[in-house]
């Protein structure tokens, strides 16, 4: 009697227990680590019992399915001396630009993906771009990392250099569709690190001016017009301020990484530089043309709500958006947000190359795919990306749908001197124009990060009146940079 | 070292107590089923990350460096050499010194308030309560709008009331940033410590109070001699507990400021984040947080020593 009632209370005991533990599991699972957790389940259970059964014929009668209809893919199009898996597997790919709508062109790809390769199934984690760098880095250190995903190429940089990434040199050779000689160098030089390719860049950006034409019509300026020198700017800035009814000109930040963000293209259009080419300890900031961009600068705080000072650029483009902002900087994406986000705004802005001053400058931004060092499987990784880097998908996800558009450069060469590239697209035209300014430092600082602090630390304090110009923010971030690097 | 030879034999006898305990246990082995599943999960969560982090703070241990070498206490000693460390506890001892008093005493004001019979009663206690069960991220992000210069409508009306004549840049002027920031903190924080104050509260006898009346204690000796004397444990445990909650504070201040402007609400919770996933540097970051833990620590017990907790009549 007694030993069945202790029997019971063991079995209600562990069955109380189990289902504590699915159900504070489950939330999880879905809601945060999602990829790790569901991953495994869904994936494994099916290759270990399936796969001799039923998915052995199938990958060999793969190549035939996908033939059989007319115009469709045929592996050998891509890379058929990389091998693919003989069993049923799921990548893991992160990203924020996939929607999981049924039209989104991400969506379409991974399903004409697994048609061609059945072995392969795309599993999307969608992770919120200012949250994407924080996320895989925890899941760098936890030994859990996708095995693909979408990043910048800042990221890129600071993943490959620390060796998270996979040398991708080899696959790419291997590869019919990735011919480097199509991409444009500086987009080659965000995705490779000492020569090495550790991504494909995907898509890429110029930065321009946005401006609104509304409100230069309302200042008596010609909105067909915009400015393109910096005397031009400043004047129609300054006419397009009137901080009483709540109208600005332009917005500046003072935040950390936004306010030396915004900055480079104003020093390098001044000529100067961060770095001193020939050596990378050398912070420059404080020669002649440094100091002329940086008064410059900070002046421009004249015309910038002051609210925005310690926002950030999405509130920003909030205030463009919405009008209060007549002159925004931004990079060519910011179109598509405009078009998709704001559609009461449309027909009222225009964009434009950035004003210049001693020559033309502008950053390049990109994002590239990359494969994880901790994949499993990395062949099949590398054969995801590769897909969606042939021409036509290509410009499929840098363009977007009518319903979703986007305006992203695609960053091969044949598709940029592409008319087709530029239907229904008319804005991405001063953009991929705007290629040929795009400027990068020439000088490679390991610990950039030290000198970036520096230049925003010090900027910041100069939009803050705790130094009397630019000028002499620069001659204290350079200071503190050069400085800071020696430091071991 | 006499001592270590007299505590040896005294060791030699834990095998048989452990095999005690065990035995206690099986016999109500059930029980600790159930309360495994808690267990587990803190063992994982806290216990372990506790101890984790405390080796990382004796390494250089950044997340994509593959070397992560043994570097004694540098990290910290650097911590005594850091501008920014300083200027972090500083501003958290701000955001301490004056979030912490003058929330307990809205919360007591409040609380003394929903405890006479007013009418709609538990109405009130709700929606004071409403903040607490908030979604801090919302109202940090609600927050945001009320402080907007332009728009906000805080100074909306401070404007249409005569108040103020000129805009004030809440969250962007560097010395109304902190400020703004104590007040949000207080408006979160009192629904949690008036419900413990209303229990404090409901818990003194109402014959005190009748005692008193008869003596001829008029309405504030009430509150002097018995209201408040009697809340005393509450009151000890309430200023505890915020402090070590306000140390803590992260996730509104990362919403609203950034840490800015200027660095001036940059407190160690933010800070420890910068440099945990902004600088990847995880073993400073594990060294800052076992600071942050030693202050809160000394603190407590500062305040046990101190603050008398028990009732004096």
């Amino acid at each position: 009697m007694r030993k069945e009632r202790s029997l019971v209370w063991a079995v209600m005991a562990l069955l109380a227990v189990a289902s504590m533990l699915i159900a504070s599991c489950a939330p999880q699972a879905t809601a945060t680590q999602a990829p790790a957790a569901t991953q495994a389940p869904a994936t494994e259970a099916p290759a270990a019992t399936e796969a001799s059964a039923t998915e052995a014929p199938a990958a060999t009668e793969a190549p035939a399915a996908t033939e059989a209809p007319a115009g469709a893919m045929d592996p050998a199009q891509f890379s058929p001396d990389i091998k693919v898996p003989d069993e049923q597997i799921t990548l893991t790919f992160a990203s924020w630009v996939h929607t999981g709508e049924a039209d989104d062109a991400w969506e379409v790809m991974a399903k004409e993906f697994h048609d061609l390769y059945p072995n392969i199934t795309i599993e999307f984690q969608d992770i919120p771009s200012e949250e994407m760098h924080d996320k895989l880095l925890t899941q760098i250190a936890a030994n859990n990392a996708p095995d693909a995903a979408y990043i910048d190429s800042g990221t890129l940089g600071e993943f490959g250099l620390r060796g998270a990434l996979v040398k991708l040199d080899d696959f790419i050779s291997k590869s019919n569709v990735i011919k480097t000689d199509d991409y444009l160098p500086a987009f080659i030089s965000a995705a490779t690190v000492e020569d090495i390719y550790y991504g494909l860049p995907i898509d890429g950006e110029t930065t321009g001016l946005f401006y609104r034409t509304d409100r230069f019509q309302e200042a008596g300026l010609d909105p067909n017009k915009p400015p393109t020198t910096w005397e031009e700017f400043q004047a129609d800035a300054e006419k397009l301020t009137d901080v009483a009814n709540k109208k600005y000109g332009y917005a500046v930040f003072a935040t950390d990484y936004e306010s030396s963000y915004y900055f480079l293209p104003w020093l390098w259009q001044a000529g100067g530089l961060v770095l001193n080419p020939d050596d990378p300890n050398d912070v420059i900031v404080d020669n002649e043309a440094g100091k002329k961009a940086a008064d410059f600068y900070v002046n421009l705080k004249k015309y910038s709500p002051a609210d925005l000072l310690n926002s950030n650029s999405y509130d920003g483009r909030t205030a463009f958006a919405n009008g209060d902002v007549a002159m925004y900087m931004a990079g060519a994406w910011f179109a598509g947000t405009l078009l998709s986000e704001f559609p009461d705004a449309t027909g009222k802005w225009a964009a434009a190359p950035l004003p210049q001053d001693q020559k033309c400058a502008t950053t390049v931004a990109s994002d590239d795919l990359v494969v994880f060092s901790g994949s499993k499987h990395p062949e099949a990784a590398y054969k995801w990306i590769e897909f969606v880097s042939a021409p036509d998908h290509m410009r499929e996800l840098n363009l977007g749908t009518p319903d979703n558009p986007s305006t992203l450069l695609p960053p091969r060469q044949s598709l940029l001197n592409d008319p087709k590239t530029y239907e229904n697209r008319e804005v991405l035209k001063g953009f991929a124009d705007a290629m040929k300014c795009a400027f990068i430092e020439p000088a490679v600082q390991p610990k950039y990060y030290v000198v970036d602090e520096a230049l925003y630390q010090n900027l910041n304090k100069a939009f803050y009146g705790e130094f009397p110009d630019g000028g002499t923010a620069m001659e204290a971030a350079a200071k503190q940079a050069e400085e800071n690097l020696k430091k071991p | 070292m006499a001592i270590s030879t007299l505590e040896k034999p005294k060791r030699g006898k834990e095998p048989i107590n452990w095999r005690y305990t065990f035995r206690q246990m099986r016999k109500q082995w059930s029980a600790y089923l159930f309360l495994s599943p808690w267990f587990i999960i803190f063992a994982i969560f806290t216990l372990f990350s506790v101890g984790f982090s405390f080796y990382l703070s004796f390494r250089e241990w950044n997340i994509l460096e593959p070397a992560k070498p043994f570097v004694g206490l540098d990290n910290y000693i650097r911590l005594f050499q850091d501008a920014q460390f300083y200027q972090s506890l500083r501003n958290t001892l701000l955001f301490t010194g004056f979030g912490v008093p003058l929330g307990m005493a809205s919360a007591l004001l409040v609380a003394l308030l929903l405890n006479t019979k007013v009418h709609g009663q538990s109405l009130f206690r709700t929606l004071y309560y409403i903040p607490v069960i908030t979604p801090l991220v919302v109202s940090a992000v609600i927050w945001k709008w009320m402080y907007q210069g332009d728009y906000g409508l805080i100074n909306y009306y401070l404007l249409k009331l005569g108040l103020i004549h000129e805009k004030l840049l809440w969250l962007a002027d560097p010395n109304l940033a902190m400020p703004a920031l104590i007040v949000m903190g207080v408006w979160m924080g009192t629904g949690g410590t008036m419900v413990m104050y209303l229990a404090g509260l409901q818990a003194i006898p109402e014959e005190l109070y009748d005692a008193a009346k008869v003596d001829g204690a008029n309405g504030f000796q009430r509150m002097m001699y018995v209201t408040i004397p009697l809340l005393a444990p509450t009151t000890f445990y309430v200023l505890i507990t915020s402090i070590i909650f306000s140390f803590q504070s992260f996730a509104h201040i990362y919403i609203m400021t950034n840490g800015g402007p200027l660095g001036r609400t940059t407190v160690i919770g933010y800070y420890m984040y910068q440099t945990g996933f902004r600088h990847f540097e995880m073993g400073y970051a594990s060294a800052i947080a076992y600071i942050l833990f030693a202050i809160i620590f000394v603190l407590t017990m500062l305040q046990m020593k101190f603050v008398k907790g028990d009732v004096q009549y």
